[in-house]
């Protein structure tokens, strides 16, 4: 089906939730589902990949170069988070990245214009990481370098330049992702039947 | 040229007197709300609208089409008439059938534009729209004034204006959905378009337009059931009816969910306040002005009917106002130095909170030239991501809660009616809610608009940690703090952004967020039907599209046709 960005901010944050996320990591969900939509990727369903998996974590080391996690691989949402909010410009290497797609929003939103690279990823910089051809990331990196890049711009910076204006999403995907938001949704009982909204007087006139 | 004095422009009223919900829940209509702000703009542009298409049978079922011309773009209110059974009216977002349903389409719809929106735009939820349309709304009749205005205009005869007062429009809207909703253009591809540089004028231009229709629908249905004898309804009798809307809680959350917004809209009236208070001198004229507004003003305080306790008592209180304010402006001297200030001054001393935040819109009325500009610092168009400072130490942030968030400690977090509430979002409505936190199974659901009792408990998270560390590792231990670090950053910016009271409280009246939002929007005749939702008007008083010309007053608002 066809959405607005605002839907799909709306269905990224309420799965996120219904998925067991803060509500502080659902609004950064939400953001770099949307940035990478606007981008012409198909976000919506990197984000169920995302939701499904159980088994990410964050790193626990972000105040060294090395990130990494002991338990298994890096959480890209958390890993991303943690590397803006640090507004990192020295170069970081993660060890072991579920989606790398994901942390590219937030990467992309850091003072310097970074650089990324992977030994299993080929995006470089002289293409632009947003080079149209790269319309898909693999699944996981064993490693990627993060390294703040001079001169040219290498990212396209989505705020000023939305390289779409809806986005299309898969409706088995969109399904799934509402099953997550109504895990959000409160079972009605009486009680919130007669009170919650007020009701119990007439509407007509 | 207007006399004012700039030193004391910058004095604004403090956001621990402005953001209390009991005051924000008194908040009129001004010059910069957004219905005003519209009809400015279409007046000074000299918008064209038509009535391009009207194909309504005799059972008032069909489609019509009215177009809005101004400078560069045009828009089209498409409106599907329906006939629905009485059983099936219902105002609640959630019912599934509508007298009316509505769409505006971002420039002249075609034939296939139409059969594809009349098979979305009158369901609800399985019904799309798509980029070329701006908003959707749906409307209800009050049967009740449908039926007398019927007979009596197929009779041959004008309707009872007294009628007409008690219940103050033909229909009224359940929501009008815009920002990308089932499937609309998101706001951001055309907020930057001059005539939407005000917050909600495409959704309040489809409101107006709806007018328009609503009253040719009833034109058309008295003709219908007696063509040889029916009569139009007078011109003067039909400003006199606006569009009703009842909203119910799933408005309330968008002040929390929108501090940037809420900051702006305040900002704005209290700059204009402060500008007005700094007036050296009045004139005549504006004092005049003023004067006659007043007036106008008792006249519409004596048509507002509520049968809701709390309101009564605040019609009441108005009432009383009034009285010891005609008494005041009888004696005053309006050439004395700083009159406005004076005014102001003495309200908060002699006026409830209606009567002091009435003379507030009201002495601004005078002042198009200080407070119209304003309004174009209402809007948020770039609702862009917040980072968050992560390299702040934890110091720094205990130090800006303490300022911003000073006054959550009077609160005494540990006492159960401090925290009766909750709100939430029912699987059944799929709209937020109000819910009792301690008798209820709600609270695994709780969504996050309880900002002061979470800034509480983030500052006492913030003890446990010493203050040179930096707020990003914090956050990797404390995630649960993180959507309320991020709005501490931003309320730290924006002083008019935080609702200073407890959202979850047992003592919390809903309506008062309704009414703040609602005054913003430029409704009128606010009328509570419970603690969490209110009927109000909106255009009363305007004339219709086809009746715009240079020539209209500003102040419509105060039923100047009437």
């Amino acid at each position: 089906m066809n959405v607005s960005f605002n839907e799909l901010k709306s269905m990224s944050k309420g799965a996120a939730r219904g998925a067991g996320f803060d509500w502080g990591y659902a609004e950064e969900i939400s953001f770099a589902v949307v940035w990478l939509a606007k981008n012409g990727y198909n976000s919506a369903t990197t984000l169920l990949t995302f939701l499904d998996n159980k088994t990410i974590y964050p790193p626990t080391n972000i105040n060294e170069n090395i990130w990494t996690n002991d338990k298994g691989d890096l959480d890209p949402i958390k890993t991303g988070v943690a590397l803006l909010d640090l507004n990192i410009s020295k170069t970081i290497v993660l060890k072991g990245i579920f989606l790398p797609l994901l942390i590219v929003p937030f990467v992309s939103q850091l003072k310097n214009v970074m650089l990324l690279e992977g030994n299993n990823l080929k995006l470089v910089a002289e293409n632009g990481f947003f080079d149209s051809k790269v319309k898909y990331l693999p699944a996981r990196a064993d490693v990627l370098k993060i390294s703040s890049t001079q001169g040219t711009q290498v990212f396209n910076k989505i705020g000023e330049y939305p390289l779409t204006k809806r986005c299309e999403v898969d409706n088995d995907v969109w399904n799934r992702l509402k099953e997550f938001t109504y895990r959000t949704y409160a079972p009605v009982t009486d009680e919130s039947r007669m009170l919650g909204a007020g009701s119990g007087l007439s509407d007509n006139d | 040229m207007l006399d004012v004095d700039k030193k004391s422009i910058t004095e604004l009223r403090d956001p621990s007197e402005v953001m209390k919900l009991s005051r924000m829940g008194s908040f009129h209509q001004s010059r910069l709300s957004f219905m005003r702000i519209l009809m400015r703009q279409i007046r000074d542009e000299n918008w064209k609208f038509k009535k391009e298409e009207f194909n309504v049978n005799n059972k008032g079922v069909g489609h019509a089409i009215y177009s809005a011309t101004g400078p560069k773009n045009t828009y089209s209110l498409i409106a599907f008439a329906h006939d629905l059974p009485d059983e099936k009216r219902s105002d609640r977002v959630i019912a599934d059938a509508w007298d009316a349903t509505f769409t505006l389409y971002d420039g002249s719809p075609s034939e296939e534009d139409i059969e594809r929106l009349k098979k979305n735009v009158p369901l609800q939820e399985v019904g799309r729209i798509s980029e070329n349309e701006l908003c959707l709304s749906r409307a209800n009749k009050s049967v009740r004034l449908w039926d007398h205005i019927i007979s009596s205009l197929s009779a041959g005869c004008q309707p009872d204006v007294k009628q007409i007062d008690s219940v103050g429009y033909l229909m009224r809207t359940t929501a009008v959905y815009g920002s990308g909703k089932f499937g609309a253009v998101d706001r951001e591809f055309v907020s930057d378009r001059s005539e939407f540089k005000a917050p909600f004028q495409y959704e309040l231009l489809s409101v107006f337009m709806i007018r328009w229709f609503v009253l040719d629908l009833v034109n058309h249905m008295a003709k219908v059931q007696n063509p040889d004898k029916a009569v139009q309804l007078d011109s003067k009798l039909s400003y006199r009816l606006g569009i009703g809307n009842s909203t119910g809680l799933g408005m309330a959350p968008f002040l929390l969910n929108h501090p940037v917004l809420l900051n702006n809209w305040i900002l704005a009236k209290e700059t204009a306040l402060s500008r007005v208070r700094s007036v050296q001198k009045s004139s005549t004229e504006e004092s005049r002005l003023f004067l006659e507004l007043y007036e106008k003003s008792i006249i519409l305080f004596g048509l507002w009917r509520s049968d809701h306790p709390l309101q009564i008592k605040k019609l009441k209180e108005i009432s009383n106002d009034l009285a010891c304010l005609s008494k005041y402006l009888e004696k005053f001297d309006f050439e004395t130095t700083y009159p406005w200030d004076k005014l102001f001054n003495w309200s908060k001393e002699n006026l409830s909170m209606e009567g002091q935040e009435f003379i507030i819109s009201l002495m601004m009325e005078p002042y198009g030239n200080l407070v119209d500009e304003l309004a174009f610092t209402m809007s948020d168009n770039k609702q862009s991501y917040v980072k968050i400072d992560g390299l702040k130490s934890i110091g720094d942030i205990r130090k800006q809660l303490n300022e911003v968030y000073g006054w959550i400690f009077n609160i005494d977090w540990e006492c159960t009616d401090s925290n009766a509430r909750a709100w939430y979002v029912s699987q059944e409505k799929l709209e937020p809610r109000l819910g009792e936190r301690f008798s209820e199974p709600i609270e695994s659901y709780e969504q996050p608009l309880s900002p002061a009792r979470d800034a509480y408990r983030l500052s006492k998270d913030l003890d446990n940690f010493g203050g040179d560390e930096l707020i990003a590792n914090f956050l990797i231990l404390k995630p649960e703090h993180r959507h309320t670090i991020r709005r501490l950053q931003i309320i730290s910016n924006h002083p008019y952004s935080e609702i200073h009271d407890n959202t979850i409280g047992s003592q919390l009246l809903p309506i008062d967020m309704l009414r703040c939002k609602l005054s913003f929007f430029g409704a009128v005749h606010f009328d509570p039907r419970s603690d969490r939702w209110v009927r109000i008007c909106m255009f009363k008083g305007a004339p219709y599209p086809n009746q715009i010309s240079n020539s209209i007053s500003d102040y419509w608002s105060y039923l100047e046709g009437f």
